[in-house]
């Protein structure tokens, strides 16, 4: 499955291993270790990690490391924002809706109340992008859900502007953000949360990018 | 076609075409010969690769390479050399937690404009000096393994340098068109990172001062 113009997945290169990455700063306003993030946690080109979360990897506070993960953020960005042909319009509350594997594209603020559910039609390399001109808003309490043999990993949210996640929202798919990313209390993502230039704010969440 | 293969097509095409002259006469040198290339500074700083991995001090090991020149002698006294090395260095770094330990390895090929000025030229010997400028082609530097740990950082982009220093050598000739040639090089050049993730942890290029000398031993065609 191909989305678009014949390219594959969204590659994310080195910033594949992390489960958030951040620009500016991380900050856990949780207990100590109440976030769980399996893989790395990276600051970039910031320095600042506020909190304690339990980081099955590594913690990179502007490390080349997380650096070179932004330089490959960036590319990915531009690669799956910059995705056009086939793509369908979308906008609005996406809750109580199911896509199937394709393209998305909404020109304003895209929102998720309720469920929505993502069929890969049994297809286990079937990619899903969604491509959000403004924010993304979740509700408290709503999900993705994947069906059809979906693979959170091939679902890419490319968002220009900010992505909040309602408390104990459970999310699926990695978020590429222009700007701050926040999750609610209590909000699980499989995916990863990766902000290009802005902060991600973490409250007793459960990350799983690998 | 591999980089030995030039000089040695080009001293056998030599050997066939050059006319016979007394060396002393020659207005044309060909020498080739192993360099090797040693360095006598390195940087310091504090680069973060990843958590609990920091690298403070950054040297280039010494390395051995093929180097090609070839001088026309304009006067009995004075000629201008072209010269291409090229050498493929392991950079060691060591930090805080860890003794000096592999980084990566980045490849250079200097290729260098000199003034030889022979102050001695005679059947016995010739021995020539003079500055030198030139360029410096670096490949990219390639991580490996520091201290053990892998860190997943990629190929770092490296900046073509402008070089400069002096040079002195001497043919001895051993038949009526060739010499064995010792040749000493003193000189300065860098590797300089251009890489924006590097530029963001530190602030700026990462700049690992080589201030080579090199030091060739080879043969010298003279026709």
């Amino acid at each position: 499955m191909h989305v678009s113009d014949g390219r594959g997945p969204v590659s994310l290169g080195r910033a594949s291993s992390f489960g958030v990455l951040a620009a500016t700063s991380v900050t856990d306003t949780g207990g100590i270790n109440t976030t769980v993030v399996v893989g790395d946690l990276g600051v970039s080109p910031g320095r600042t990690v506020i909190g304690y979360p339990l980081v099955r990897g590594t913690i990179d506070m502007g490390s080349l490391k997380a650096a070179v993960a932004q330089e490959d953020l960036a590319g990915a960005f531009a690669d799956a924002d910059g995705r056009s042909a086939g793509a369908v319009g979308i906008s609005g509350d996406l809750g109580g809706q199911t896509l199937t594997p394709g393209l998305y594209s909404s020109p304003s603020a895209l929102s998720i109340s309720g469920t929505l559910m993502l069929d890969a039609q049994g297809d286990p390399n079937a990619l899903f992008i969604i491509q959000v001109a403004s924010t993304l808003t979740t509700g408290a309490g709503s999900q993705v859900v994947l069906s059809g043999n979906a693979d959170p990993f091939n679902v890419t949210w490319v968002v220009l502007g900010s992505a909040d996640l309602g408390a104990a929202s459970a999310f699926q798919g990695s978020i590429l953000a222009g700007g701050s990313i926040t999750l609610g209390t209590g909000a699980t993502i499989e995916g990863r949360a990766l902000t290009l230039n802005g902060a991600v704010t973490l409250d007793n969440n459960t990350i799983t990018a690998r | 076609m591999r980089f030995w293969n030039v000089p040695v097509i080009a001293v056998v095409a030599l050997l066939v075409l050059a006319p016979e002259a007394h060396a002393a006469d020659s207005r044309m040198v060909l020498r080739g010969g192993a360099g090797w290339i040693s360095t006598s500074s390195e940087w310091t700083g504090d680069l973060l690769l990843t958590e609990g991995l920091s690298v403070t001090e950054l040297k280039a090991d010494g390395t051995i390479g093929p180097q090609l020149s070839l001088e026309y002698v304009f006067t009995p006294l004075i000629g201008g050399e072209v010269s291409v090395l090229q050498g493929s260095q392991e950079i060691k770094g060591s930090g805080l937690s860890f003794p000096r330990a592999g980084f990566g390895r980045v490849t250079e090929r200097p290729i260098l404009l000199g003034v030889n000025l022979h102050v001695t030229r005679s059947r016995k010997f010739d021995l020539y000096v003079g500055p030198v400028i030139g360029w410096v082609i670096w490949g990219d530097l390639t991580p490996s393994a520091v201290a053990q740990q892998e860190v997943t950082i990629g190929a770092i982009n490296m900046r073509d340098d402008f070089a400069w220093g002096v040079n002195a050598g001497v043919d001895v000739p051993f038949a009526k068109h060739w010499a064995f040639n010792f040749d000493l090089r003193d000189l300065d050049y860098s590797a300089r990172t251009d890489s924006r993730p590097v530029k963001a942890v530190l602030g700026e290029d990462l700049r690992i001062p080589i201030k080579p000398l090199i030091g060739t031993a080879g043969l010298a065609l003279r026709w």
